[in-house]
Order: C-alpha cells, then structure tokens, then sequence
C-alpha cells in the first residue's frame, strides 16, 4: 500500500504527513482514579513501586485499600467493588484453616461496597463464579467467564458477562425488548465515551480529509487513556472499524483495529451483545481484545491492564446503557 | 385451510391420546430395546401390535384418514426400524393398510410399504457415524444439502440436552408464526395449551415479538391408560427480525414441581425464498429418576415432532397463514403454586 493513502493534505494542497498531536498527561481526578484502580490489579512488588504514584499528600498511607478508601467518593462504584475484590485472598470455604486477617480498610470497604464481611468475602473469593466480578449488592450478574492466552508479544484476553435485561433491578417493569436494544448500543464506538476512564473525544473522523479511503471501512478518532508509570496516559488514536452489525435484533457486533500509537503497538478489539439462548430476559456481552503494548510497565503488566481494561470497559458501558433512557440516575 | 386454527380441533380429541401412545412405543424401543419387564406396569409403553391397532382406531376415528399423514408415516418407519415385526396376518395387513394412508400416493400397499421402509432409512435421527476421511468442504457441502440433521441428545451429568436442525420447504414467514410459543400447541401433539397469561393491551399477530409468561399443559401418554401431565408456566421471550426469528423459554415453576430444568429455544433462519432451516435446542430435567431415565426418549420425541409437525402443515398445505390473534391475546390465570 502506498503511504500517501495516509496522508492528509494541507491547505496548500501538498500532502502533508497525518501526525498524530501528542497530548500532556492528564493530572486530573480520572487519571488518579485510573492509577488507584490499575494497581489493585498489580502483583505486590509492583504495587509498592507504585505508590510512589501517588500525590504527595497521600504518600503517607500504607496500603492500598486505604488509598481506595479515602478515595472511594471519586471512583465509580462497580469499579471501586472490583478493585476491593482484587484485594481479598482466596479461602476454600471447607478449609478448616483460620480465616486470613484483613486489613482493617479492606474490611471496611467490603462492608460499606460489597456488604459482606471479611470472611464469607474470601470463601466466596475462592468460588469461579466471582473470579471476574464481586457479589455486587444491587446488581445481578448471571454467569460471567474470563480467558486469558498469549501469542507471541501479543496479550489475548476475553471477557463474558451475562446479565439480566432489564439489567438495574430498581426498575424491573423497563421494557425488555427497548432495554436489550440500549445495550445494543455498546458495540457503538460513539457511546464509549461513558467509560471515561479510559475513553474520550470520540468522533468520527472526517471522510473529506482522508485520501482514498475504503467506504466499508470507516474510521473513528478517540482519545485512549491508560494507566502508566507516571499515573494516567493519554493518546489520540485512530479505530478502523473492520466490522459493524446492530441491526439484529438478536445481537450486535463491533470489530475494530486501533493503529499503532504511543501506548498500543497493536490491538484488535470485539465487542459482541447478544440475547442469551435459552435464557429469556438475558444478555451476553462479549469484550475481546487482542493487544501488544509498547514497551514499559503497561507491557511488563500487560495481562494485569488488559484484564483492568475489559472489566472496568464493560462494567461501565453495560452500567452507561441502563442508565441511558433514565437521563442517567446514578 | 390456516395451518394455525387446522390442528388445533383434533389435539384435544379422544384419537389424539392413541396418537401420542403410539408414538410413545418407538421411541421406548428405539432407546431400551424390546426387553422392558423392569419398567413398572402402568408405565409400560404399548406393544408393536398394540399400537398398530391404536393408530387403525385413530384413522378410523377420524373417517379413514389420519389427519397427520407426516406423523403416521414417521411413527410406522419408526416402529419397523426400532425392531417390530406384525406378530400375525392379521396385524401385517393391518400395518400395510396404515402404510398405505400414510403414502397416499403409493400404488398398491407393497409399494407404500417400501415407501415407508425407505422413510426409515433416511430417518435423521439414525446413527450417523462422522467420516474423518471426507474433506472438511466436503462435509461442509453435505451439512448445508442435508434436510434433516440426526437428533443429538447429550447428558452434561446434570441435564439432558437435545439439539434438532432440520429445513422446512417453506417461506419463512409461516415457519415465524408457528415459532410464536402461543401456537406450539399446533404444531406437535403434546401441548393441551400454551397461552399467554400476560397479554399485551393491543392485539398482536403470530409474527410479532413479545416477551412475557406462557401457561402451557403438556400431556404425555405412555400408553392407552396412563397419562403424565405437566403443568408449566414459561419465561418467554420471542423475537422477530426480517430473515429470522427465535423464541426463547425458560421454567419459571412446574404446578406440582415435577420439572427441575427445562429451557431452551427454537430458531428459524430464511435459506432461500422456499426454504426455512428450524434449529431446535431444549434443555431438560425432571425432578423424578424414572423420568430422567427415559428423558433422552421423551426428548428425542418433542423435538422430532417438531419437524413433523412443520412439514404437516405447511409442506402439504398451500394456503398462507393469516393473522391469528385469539391465543396471543385471552387472559388465563397462572395455575396455583
């Protein structure tokens, strides 16, 4: 292929080189939130690394589940429930064995996010149907499955989340049939932008500026955020769409390419809602991704940010489509 | 004639019992053999001769014609293929003269006969043994020409499991509204009723989505004198799309609780302007052993039906199926818990 079907052209007419504007790190609330969250994902060693990551008034805290606590206001519920769950040890529930002592934050969260104590926490910890998401108290996961493989430099990970639809169980008379058509919309890159974590400024780019393109492939420009060495990074990348399909009104589908950029060398993406067969009233959401991160913590760590970035993604955007047609009651 | 009021009438009769009692009989034999003196008394299924004489007395009763001819011809192949042989004259010219209402067409009753144990051998649901050897296209190729797929039935060590993929000669919208679950009861013998107990405010048609709860009322006869009914109440959610249409169901509750597990879905996708491919999937598991013992039986014999069904009414009758409101819409009240 030849590179001037990647050009743009300046004003003057001559091609001139698409570059993509380098943006500062954010410092923001959302990049603190981004580097608290990431790092319940990370082994231990890493995590003491990094809380040199924190601001400096919050140094002084020991551990993690402290920081989240003191934090918990700024973080969106489900997420703090997964972070504080990626902090409970895994105790088989017949072990005659004393129950682990849990740091007094820890417990407090478990309380006040997940209402469960310390001890059921853990036995439940230990059972594969809360390996990918805690117990939540006011939302009902059916079943959910996350598979992890390598290939090469390559990260591969898939996330499966059944829920029910209508999905919030404060309002159980929504119509069904309208609330598995809002979560359709997931698979719709233009409303990714209620995971702001980790997207923003999502638009589609502007077909008169681009050479050549291919009318079936459509592309998107976003701001990707991630979480990095030195808290919260972000890019402007460019999503080619590969595939599209939302007008099934048993599934919809999305599969997309990000080119390479300053945090991905390479990643494909699915995203996949589907009526459950079977299963009247529920919905499988399928979020995969395969990825290759530039080199640095994010690729040391590259299955603890591809598992953080599924599950914070999907919890969000599935939270953002019941939400929608509620003008958004948290 | 309407294939959607056509069946409805004579499932309630007094020859449908014998009909759902014959059928019973092959597929007993076809999965436990000739040998059945461990089976209690009562449940015991009719004999070969036995039911030859109920589905005579069935076509008698319905004035020398079985309404059914799909569903005659399928129970006679499978009762010679699961090993009866009339025990007299009498019951072999009885079973030629069945044969020969079932293949309308036929000469004279030999040829019926032949007709029928043709019928047999290309029976879907005989084992089908994979041929490694063949080219994975070519394999492709003969799945997409095949009409029938064999019926696969798998035990997971907690439920039973039947899956049925079959092509129907049919446009898809008369497949669509015999999909809709408030017409199962047309399609195969076994539904008393499947009512929607929640209707909508509006009218809707047999083509329509909807979600919401089915009563339906299954009755299985495992011979002339014993007759197992289930009383269910289904989660239901049917949805229609332009080339396609599935209704998915799943058991809320069972009156006398005589069902654990039992959901599913039925799936019909457009092939071509003539031709509608049905996937058929249920899932199932009876609270009693003995029910769970013949469950693979039972389940082979819903779902086969099913394509009986299918081809009964809609590859032999011409009409169209016109809107058919009256089901989807009367108010039931859910039965007692």
């Amino acid at each position: 292929m030849r590179s001037s079907k990647r050009l743009h052209r300046s004003a003057a007419g001559k091609p001139a080189r698409q570059t993509v504007p380098r943006v500062p790190e954010r410092r923001t609330d959302d990049a603190d939130v981004h580097s608290m969250l990431w790092r319940s994902y990370l082994p231990d060693d890493a995590r003491s690394k990094s809380l040199g990551l924190l601001k400096p008034h919050e140094r002084p805290l020991r551990s993690l589940p402290e920081v989240l606590e003191k934090n918990q206001g700024k973080i969106p519920k489900p997420l703090l429930g997964i972070a504080v769950w990626n902090q409970v040890p895994s105790v088989d529930p017949n072990s005659r064995a004393p129950a682990p002592a849990l740091d007094p934050a820890l417990e407090q969260l478990l309380h006040t996010v997940l209402d469960l104590d310390g001890r059921t926490a853990c036995s439940l910890r230990a059972s594969p149907s809360y390996d990918a998401f805690p117990p939540y108290p006011d939302q009902l996961i059916l079943d959910t499955r996350y598979v992890k493989q390598h290939h090469g430099h390559k990260a591969i990970a898939t996330l499966e989340i059944c829920v029910p639809t209508p999905f919030d169980p404060r309002h159980p008379n929504t119509d069904q049939a309208a609330e598995f058509d809002r979560l359709k919309l997931i698979a719709d890159p233009r409303t990714w932008s209620a995971c702001k974590l980790f997207w923003s400024q999502i638009e589609r780019c502007d077909p008169s500026r681009i050479v050549k393109q291919p009318k079936t492939k459509r592309s998107i420009n976003a701001r990707l955020h991630l979480p990095g060495e030195k808290g919260a990074v972000s890019e402007l990348v460019r999503l080619d769409i590969v595939e599209f399909s939302n007008d099934n009104p048993l599934r919809a589908h999305i599969r997309f390419e990000i080119r390479e950029n300053r945090l991905t060398k390479l990643c494909h993406g699915y995203i996949g809602v589907q009526k459950e067969p079977g299963r009247p009233g529920a919905a499988r959401v399928s979020n995969r991704k395969i990825v290759q991160f530039a080199p640095g913590w994010l690729d040391n760590y590259a299955f603890e940010t591809l598992r953080y970035w599924l599950q914070a993604e999907t919890v969000t955007l599935i939270g953002a489509a019941s939400r929608s047609h509620r003008g958004g009651d948290k | 004639m309407n294939p959607l009021r056509s069946g409805e009438s004579w499932w309630k009769s007094p020859q449908a019992s014998l009909q759902r009692a014959a059928l019973w009989n092959p597929y007993f034999y076809r999965f436990f053999g000739s040998e059945h003196g461990h089976v209690q008394s009562g449940l015991r299924p009719l004999s070969g001769d036995e039911s030859c004489r109920a589905l005579s007395q069935v076509v008698e009763l319905s004035g020398g014609q079985h309404p059914r001819p799909t569903m005659l011809k399928r129970c006679l192949s499978r009762m010679w293929s699961s090993g009866y042989r009339p025990s007299n004259q009498d019951y072999d010219s009885m079973f030629k003269g069945l044969a020969s209402k079932a293949v309308p067409h036929a000469a004279t009753p030999d040829e019926a006969f032949k007709a029928l144990l043709q019928d047999g051998d290309h029976n879907p649901s005989r084992a089908v043994r994979p041929q490694p050897e063949q080219a994975d296209a070519m394999v492709a190729e003969a799945r997409v020409s095949r009409d029938s797929e064999p019926t696969a039935v798998t035990f997971d060590g907690n439920v039973w499991t039947v899956k049925k993929e079959f092509l129907v000669h049919s446009p898809i919208k008369g497949v669509i509204g015999l999909l809709n679950p408030v017409n199962w009861q047309l399609l195969t013998p076994f539904f008393k009723k499947t009512q929607r107990i929640d209707p909508p405010q509006n009218p809707t048609g047999p083509t329509e989505p909807w979600s919401g709860v089915l009563h339906e009322e299954v009755v299985i006869n495992w011979n002339t004198v014993a007759v197992q009914s289930f009383d269910a109440l289904l989660k239901i959610d049917y949805t229609v799309a332009r080339d396609m249409a599935r209704a998915d169901y799943s058991l809320k509750y069972e009156k006398d609780n005589q069902i654990v597990v039992d959901d599913g879905y039925a799936e019909a996708r457009r092939e071509a302007s003539q031709a509608t491919r049905y996937i058929g999937y249920k899932r199932l598991r009876f609270a009693s052993s003995f029910l769970n013992l013949v469950a693979p039986a039972l389940l082979c014999m819903f779902i086969e039906q099913d394509e009986v069904g299918f081809r009964d009414l809609l590859e032999r009758e011409a009409d169209a199926i016109a809107p058919h409101v009256s089901a989807a819409n009367e108010t039931v009240k859910a039965p007692k818990k």
